[in-house]
């Protein structure tokens, strides 16, 4: 909200290049917003596959569990109008090694 | 998201005033933002004052959810800078003719273990009185 401020204030003095670094700062905010909001997902769907693979089975629940938390991760990277997707695959792999 | 890459094409462009429209949006959502989160705590505030009332008692655990959700509206609703306020008095008194509703449903459910239906426990209390009280509690300085 603040930044917003600041940004409207630079946009009415005409300061262009000011506003943009306040809208990479903004961009930053919310890409690393996302990579959490994913990397908690992430935890989840993680632990069902450590749990699959350690005791050579599954359950209905842990399936649910892991169809659940990739499509909510699919849905959070979605781009709602362009399209295309927020984190490309390698940054995923980041956030999910780290998970 | 998208609304900052749309802003940055429009700086890039050099149309201002394009950008300050989708400034404008965004601090709309902004202050959509905070307004919905005031309203989730003016629920619990409410919800506790209106057990007070319609029962005349009070509990240590009523009273500390009151506090918490004074607490939370206060720094949901103050700058950084600590200064000034997002919302007006005004806009505060809205959020809780809004979440009165609420917060009286929840009520029904508690109040004298959950006999009355919302509208009859809603004639036990006094609207007014309880947002006023609210508006009060908030306005206090921590």
């Amino acid at each position: 909200m603040e930044e917003l401020f600041t940004l409207k204030d630079l946009l009415l003095k005409g300061d262009i290049s000011g506003a943009l670094v306040i809208v990479e700062e903004l961009e930053e905010m919310s890409r690393d917003d996302k990579i959490n909001n994913i990397s908690s997902y992430a935890v989840i769907l993680l632990l069902h596959l450590i749990k699959q693979q350690a005791e050579h089975r599954t359950t209905r629940s842990w399936d649910l569990s892991i169809r659940n938390s990739a499509w909510e991760i699919q849905k959070k990277n979605k781009r709602r109008k362009a399209g295309g997707y927020y984190l490309n695959s390698e940054e995923l792999r980041e956030a999910i090694e780290e998970a | 998201m998208e609304e900052l890459f749309t802003l940055k094409d429009l700086l890039l462009k050099g149309d201002i005033s394009g950008a300050l429209v989708i400034v404008e949006e965004l601090e709309e959502m902004s202050k959509k933002d905070i307004i919905n989160n005031i309203r989730s705590y003016a629920v619990i505030m409410l919800l506790h004052l209106i057990k007070q009332q319609a029962e005349n008692r009070t509990t240590r655990s009523w009273d500390i959810s009151i506090r918490n959700s004074i607490l939370e509206i206060q720094g949901l609703n103050e700058r950084p800078q600590g200064d000034s306020f997002y919302l007006s008095v005004e806009e505060l008194d809205k959020i809780l003719e809004k979440a009165y509703p609420q917060a009286l449903n929840k009520a029904s459910l508690e109040v004298a273990e959950g006999v009355y239906e919302p509208r009859e426990l809603s004639r036990l209390v006094n609207k007014e009185e309880i947002i006023a009280q609210a508006m009060a509690l908030i306005s206090l300085d921590g």
